[in-house]
């Protein structure tokens, strides 16, 4: 039964959304232009660029904030769209089929649990669909303008976003450690990881408050994160250029996978437990 | 219109909203509050050890309430997040009400009652409203919070590395002249752009019938400007996310300021001028 509840969830939570892929693809070419523009600007060579570059740089977030009277807190324009959009698009489908055509589905399947590890199976699967499609509009304007396909980081990139950052935090520049030019699982299984972390947590409290005030709850951790580098401010996994293979404090990618599991499981077993006590035919699908 | 603006302030999603950016402002005017302090007593100690140190510059200037207040204070991660999710704070309370009347049936009613281009332009104006106050009331909390400890020193043009304003910024001359009224033309910006992102989610109504995508889409709007601000090199700020509050070191066209406040308002009215005359209630 659950595969067939997930299937339709999929069907009518993802496949039905395509259009929302259009605005990740536009969001994705933008900072692929933008990647390359600033390396124009930079007088590197394009073709000597690789795709890792393109993914380092578009989830690389900022270097580690320390606090100066002259230094304002500036979030992250770039790894903020790319973060902030996901946990927008997985915030009301659970909602909306809850309260319409889903009260049918639960009546059929008899069983809550199964509706709700479906919806979370559901999320899961957005969010790695989401970071496929970015991945492949990186790939494929990599492969259109000549880029290597090696998800090495070369150096050149390296010094353009990490350097550059570095030398206008001076106390940091003392912190980075020898760079060895692979992250894989830094750029392709972490960012995924914490979004789907953040995304069950974010629908999780929505059962509680509201949607609306859960996504606020969910930009609130991630705008902190960019704030405070710390294990627990969970946004801080997905920024690359706070891993440990950049900042000799940086963020472990062990932990990182144990404290993200750990807080996957909790949201799924509390909502699995608020749902199971939650009264859901009196609230129709009214407007808050 | 006095009945529209009545719903717009009497809903529980604005009290609720209005309570959590209060609580938010009220932290950033308390952590600036307390660290202050902590820094004032750690100079008194090194004081009371060298009593005969007369190199002491107070900086008083530095000091006061108006580099403390939250649009002018990096200090706290929550003055930055405030000025984050402003667009969609300010349309969660009477954003969604065109929405909401014409799911139900209501716009019908009232379209019996008055004309539809009155009924639209009372319902502009208490989205816009409803927007603007959510926004800048826990700002004046803020102010106020700032108030009971820094005193209202005139800001110095000696210190102006402490001051988050460069030369010829948006309402620079004003700063250092008259600070009181610059921070009156801030609160009052910040009012303005709270009612763009309120009327916008109204605007968005004509083009959506799900209520996610018109609470968001201010938002959503104002990530891509923000986001936009580094793709295109741009000589001044553009991002009202960041020329609201404190989070930019970059040049603030006033003309930018101005400018995008009116073009935005002037789509929101068209937008809901065109699209409303022309939408059947039915």
């Amino acid at each position: 039964m659950f595969y067939r509840i997930f299937l339709y969830d999929i069907r009518k939570g993802l496949l039905t959304d395509y259009k929302k892929a259009g605005i990740v693809v536009a969001v994705c070419a933008a900072f692929c232009i933008q990647f390359i523009q600033m390396r124009l600007n930079a007088n590197l060579d394009a073709s000597t660029a690789s795709f890792g570059d393109v993914i380092f740089f578009g989830l690389s977030g900022m270097e580690k904030y320390k606090f100066a009277p002259d230094k304002p807190f500036v979030f992250p324009a770039l790894w903020t769209l790319i973060t902030v959009l996901p946990m927008f698009f997985v915030l009301y489908y659970p909602y909306y089929d809850l309260l319409g055509f889903g009260k049918n589905v639960l009546i059929q399947v008899k069983s809550r649990k199964v509706w709700w590890l479906s919806k979370c199976a559901w999320v899961t699967s957005y969010i790695i669909t989401y970071f496929l499609i970015v991945y492949s509009v990186a790939f494929v304007i990599s492969l259109f303008m000549g880029f290597s396909l090696s998800t090495e980081i070369t150096k050149a990139t390296y010094d353009m976003v990490v350097i550059s950052s570095a030398e206008e935090n001076i106390n940091m520049g003392s912190n980075l450690v020898s760079f060895t030019g692979s992250m894989n699982l830094q750029l392709f299984v972490l960012p995924a990881l914490t979004l789907i972390t953040l995304g069950l947590l974010q629908m999780m409290i929505s059962l509680v408050t509201s949607p609306i005030y859960s996504f606020l709850i969910s930009s609130g951790i991630l705008i902190s994160s960019a704030y405070y580098m710390n294990p627990y401010m969970i946004g801080n996994y997905c920024m690359v250029q706070r891993s440990n293979l950049i900042l000799a404090d940086g963020m472990n990618f062990e932990v990182g996978v144990v404290i993200l599991c750990g807080i996957s499981l909790f949201s799924v077993l509390a909502g699995m437990i608020i749902f199971e006590r939650r009264e859901i035919l009196s609230k129709a699908l009214a407007d808050e | 219109m006095k009945t529209e603006i009545r719903k717009s302030v009497a809903g529980w999603q604005f009290w609720a909203t209005l309570f959590i950016l209060c609580a938010v402002a009220a932290y950033c005017g308390l952590n600036v509050l307390i660290r202050n302090i902590s820094e004032i007593n750690m100079l008194a100690a090194f004081y009371a050890k060298n009593s005969n140190d007369i190199n002491r510059n107070t900086m008083s200037a530095a000091q006061s309430l108006y580099n403390n207040w939250i649009g002018m204070e990096w200090t706290s991660p929550l003055s930055g997040f405030y000025f984050f999710v402003f667009p969609f704070c300010a349309a969660i309370p009477y954003g969604l009400s065109l929405y909401q009347e014409r799911r139900t049936g209501y716009i019908a009613q009232m379209m019996l009652r008055e004309t539809r281009g009155k009924y639209l332009r009372n319902k502009y104006v208490a989205v816009f409203l409803s927007g603007g106050l959510v926004i800048s009331i826990p700002v004046i909390v803020n102010i106020m919070i700032v108030a009971m400890h820094f005193p209202a020193y005139k800001p110095d043009l000696y210190c102006d590395i402490c001051y988050s304003i460069t030369a010829f910024s948006f309402g620079s001359h004003l700063f250092y002249s008259i600070p009181w009224l610059y921070i009156v033309l801030r609160v009052f910006t910040i009012f303005w752009y709270g009612g763009i992102a309120a009327t916008m989610s109204m605007a968005v109504t004509f083009f959506s019938r799900n209520r996610f995508v018109i609470l968001f889409s201010p938002m959503v709007f104002f990530l891509v400007l923000n986001y936009s601000n580094k793709l295109f090199p741009v000589t001044s700020e553009i991002s009202p996310l960041r020329f609201l509050g404190s989070g930019t070191l970059g040049h603030v066209d006033t003309g930018v300021v101005m400018g995008e406040a009116v073009f935005l308002t002037a789509i929101t009215i068209l937008v809901v001028w065109i699209r409303g005359r022309k939408h059947d209630v039915l």
